[in-house]
């Protein structure tokens, strides 16, 4: 392994980390946001006070998440100066202002906001209160959105011209309106959507399966598996959209993603030297693999993914008699993850070999750092990011699986247990068996 | 106005130096809580805020990057091993503040309970070695790019002011758990002599960085004079907490921590990158962004660093002393099982 293989291996590793928890946070949060929206709005004391235990209790599993979704954030953005100082020489003008953009104007916002939500559940009013979460939410979309325009931009470079060996923007409209970067976020939006349905719907299910708090969790069953079932319909029309424009912009990509083969093959390869100077333009063959992985499951999703809700339909039958029905939203919920991930390694392996397409390679944007330097950073940070994200990932499931009485909430200011007044029935359950 | 930029820059760096050190010297304090419940006080005073507080580093690498491109990779390039390393502890301090609490275990507890005292004060001492590296100037490598070496780093200056950095922070740690949870202060650190004896300590590190600043640093009198002015706004931070002006202890207690950062610009002006021999360094108009992009981020960033500055106040305000008082020091954490 060269440096080029170190810093590439340690992008992924951090993208895809960071990737796998953002896209649960960005699903979420929206749901959260929504939940206390329609507690805040309730007149019935106990109907309130029954809402608000669903808002600490998928609040809380959406606040672990969150602390990895910072943590890998946190490198992911180091790594830009560290590792591909490339980047910053050539495209400097038009990548840094978007990203720039993302840390002041999302993340600045969102963890101030985020601070006063988590911890002022008793000492901020109520309303100010789901404001601020929907303002949390908002920030977290406007810092998706800045990344993708950067992604974007790396896909399909428009509205720049290059002097003197740097980019300049002649054009942020271009840049913004990029059509790699809007079908992108159509596309995550319905991942995003079906993440959290997913997450949603398994983790009511495990405790309906065990007959634990049904009341609770039977609303969310629904709702998760049918936000899952219109987020599946959204994505798979929105990739396969996608997929169509790739052959304007990225022929070479579509070319591998598609399996094509023998002269069809070599033409796509002419082109591309064609447009690129000599030499070889096409992403690696096991692309075709990531993208059957990805599309496949989305059509499995999309049939699937929406018929947990069907369990808890009608009363007469014993929910006992359905469980294939709530299994079955347990077991989907990893292969929602798989396609994430095969969606994402789809979309950057296909940009292969370019960092920028047609401007710069990959191995030209990797900074001079030495293959001992290049090698240390990314063992320390792949071991301690996987390390946090296993404790990250243990966390949400000790805690999903025990229920709305022992979440985080155990902890009274991170996460506060009761209200004040108007929810005393909450606070007599509140009682948390272990700390 | 690319000074402008660059001095937005710098007072993000600042806010950050500010705001930041409070939490550190909290996570110091954990070196002094004796049992399970006062470590566990001391932990929550910090943790409504530091996500807060920890974003003003992330909003400076990233205006950074989007104004000064040039001057992100300079730095981050020539500082590559203590920035690997601070990023690493970065990661796990925050770790450690928000996952202590998630397990009843005791063994769990206790690891966090290593992890956040010691990342605390190795972030502490490493900002300020870095800052004194920046300071002096790096070394530049037989090809003229400025790097910062071993000895750069373990530098008399640079370790001195790595101690004016632990120093000061444990001390604002201390003032702020006073100010707004006054019953999570671990009883060893409640006495009047531990805070005199901290101010009298970094009143004397601070002697010694001057002195030292005056002997290696390349604008003697300019350092030395930054070195000293904070020795007075510690002196009067130290009377303010002994008579029990907790606030004003705090807000004048900061200025160790600014000065640093402040030196760097005042010892060498538009150079944004100083190495010792010149070679490799970098002037501000080299490393500026173009216009076309500033434009962007002035009609952008500006009023959102407005709605950032009343959301902040928002949140200190909501977090402050009142509402803490009830909630903390009448609540007993529950033990662990
Ligand atoms: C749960 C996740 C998931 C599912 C079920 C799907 N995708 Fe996807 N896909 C992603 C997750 C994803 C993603 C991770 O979100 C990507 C990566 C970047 C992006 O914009 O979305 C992506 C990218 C992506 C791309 C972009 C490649 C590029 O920009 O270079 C295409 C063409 C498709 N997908 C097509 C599809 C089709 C036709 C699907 C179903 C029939 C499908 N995806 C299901
Ligand atoms: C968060 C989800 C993301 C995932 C899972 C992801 C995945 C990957 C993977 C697997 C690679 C390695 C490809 C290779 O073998 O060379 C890579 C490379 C890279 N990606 Fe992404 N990526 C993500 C987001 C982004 C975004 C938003 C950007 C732009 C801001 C970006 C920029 C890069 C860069 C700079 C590289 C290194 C150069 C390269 O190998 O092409 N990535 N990414
Ligand atoms: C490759 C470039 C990327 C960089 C440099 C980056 C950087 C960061 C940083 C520094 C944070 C922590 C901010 C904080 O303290 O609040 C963060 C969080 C976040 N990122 Fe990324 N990120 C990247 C890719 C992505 C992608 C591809 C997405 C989604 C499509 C995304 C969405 C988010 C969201 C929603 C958050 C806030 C919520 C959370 O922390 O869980 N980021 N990112």
């Amino acid at each position: 392994m060269d440096e080029v293989d170190f810093a590439r291996l340690q992008f992924a590793t951090t993208a895809t980390l960071h990737f796998l928890f953002v896209a649960l946070t960005l699903g979420l949060v929206t749901v959260v946001a929504c939940m206390q929206t329609r507690a805040v709005r309730t007149r019935d004391e106990e109907t309130r006070a029954t809402r608000m235990r669903r808002v600490r209790f998928w609040g809380g599993l959406y606040v672990i998440n969150y602390a990895l979704g910072i943590i890998s954030g946190i490198v992911q953005e180091f790594q830009f100066g560290l590792n591909w100082s490339g980047l910053s020489h050539v495209m400097g003008n038009v990548v840094g202002a978007p990203l720039a953009l993302e840390s002041i104007v999302a993340f600045f916002l969102e963890s101030t906001f985020l601070g006063l939500w988590a911890f002022g559940f008793h000492r901020i009013p109520d309303r100010l209160h789901a404001a601020l979460i929907w303002l949390v939410a908002l920030t977290a979309c406007a810092s998706a959105f800045w990344i993708m325009v950067v992604n974007g931009f790396m896909q399909h470079p428009v509205g720049y011209m290059m002097r003197g060996g740097t980019a300049e923007v002649t054009d942020w409209l271009a840049i913004f309106s990029n059509e790699a970067t809007w079908y992108g976020v159509f596309h995550i939006a319905g991942v995003v959507a079906l993440l959290a349905g997913m997450f949603l719907a398994a983790v009511s299910a495990h405790h309906i399966l065990r007959d634990n708090e049904i009341a609770f969790f039977r609303p969310t069953l629904v709702q998760g598996s049918v936000t899952a079932g219109i987020g599946a319909l959204v994505t798979v029309v929105a990739g396969l959209v996608h997929m169509g424009a790739l052959s304007d912009y990225q022929p070479e990509k579509l070319a591998v993603m598609a399996g094509v083969s023998g002269a069809e093959l070599a033409d796509v390869r002419a082109d591309a030297a064609a447009a690129f100077g000599p030499g070889d333009w096409l992403p690696p063959a096991w692309l075709e693999w990531t993208s059957s992985v990805m599309i496949l499951l989305g059509v499995v999703l999309l049939v699937l993914a929406w018929i947990p809700a069907t369990a808890v339909r009608g009363t007469e039958v014993p929910l006992s008699r359905k469980r294939l029905r709530l299994r079955l939203a347990v077991v989907l919920l990893p292969f929602g993850f798989l396609a994430l991930i095969s969606g994402w390694l789809t979309r950057e392996i296909g940009r292969q070999p370019w960092m920028v397409t047609g401007e710069l390679t990959v191995q030209q944007a990797v900074s001079g750092v030495p293959l001992t330097g290049m090698a240390v950073s990314f063992i320390v940070f792949t071991a301690l990011l996987l390390l946090l994200a296993a404790v990250d990932w243990s966390l949400i499931s000790h805690y999903a699986r025990r229920g709305p009485d022992a979440g985080l909430v155990g902890d009274a200011d991170l996460f506060p247990a009761r209200r004040r007044s108007s929810e005393t029935e909450v606070a007599d359950t509140d009682v948390r068996p272990s700390y | 106005m690319d000074i402008f930029w660059y001095a937005l820059t710098g007072l993000l760096l600042v806010g950050y130096l500010t705001l930041e050190s409070m939490d550190f010297g909290v996570g110091m304090l954990f070196f002094f809580g004796r049992s399970d419940a006062e470590r566990e006080r001391l932990r929550r005073t910090v943790v409504p805020l530091f996500l807060a507080n920890e974003v003003w580093l992330i909003a400076f690498a990233g205006l950074l990057f989007g104004a000064l491109p040039l001057l992100e990779e300079g730095l981050v390039s020539g500082l590559r091993s203590p920035v690997v390393v601070l990023v690493c502890l970065w990661c796990l301090r925050d770790a450690g503040l928000w996952f202590r609490p998630a397990l009843p275990g005791t063994g769990w507890r206790r690891a966090w309970d290593v992890v956040i005292p010691v990342s605390s004060l190795l972030l502490a001492a490493g900002w300020g070695a870095v800052l004194a590296v920046l300071v002096r100037g790096l070394s530049s490598t037989g090809d003229g790019v400025a790097t910062a070496t071993a000895g750069d780093l373990l530098h008399p200056y640079a370790l001195a002011s790595a101690a004016v950095f632990v120093v000061a922070s444990l001390r604002q740690g201390l003032f702020l758990t006073v100010r707004n949870a006054p019953g999570g202060v671990p009883p060893v650190a409640r006495t009047d002599q531990f805070g005199r004896r901290l101010t009298w300590t970094l009143l004397g590190l601070i002697l010694v960085t001057a002195v030292l600043g005056l002997v290696f640093a390349g604008s003697p009198v300019a350092v030395a004079i930054n070195a000293l002015l904070p020795a007075v706004a510690v002196l009067g931070s130290g009377r303010d907490h002994g008579a029990g002006r907790s606030t004003r202890a705090l807000v004048r207690g900061t200025a160790p921590l600014i000065a640093l950062p402040v030196t760097v610009a005042v010892a060498h002006g538009t150079t944004v990158l100083a190495t010792r021999s010149g070679d490799g360094g970098l002037a501000l108009g080299d490393v500026i962004a173009d216009s076309s992009t500033l434009g962007l981020l002035a009609a952008i960033v500006l009023p959102v660093l407005v709605a950032v500055g009343f959301a902040q106040v928002w949140m200190w305000r909501v977090f402050g002393r009142a509402a803490d008082r009830a909630d903390l020091s009448d609540r007993e954490p529950r033990p662990a099982v």
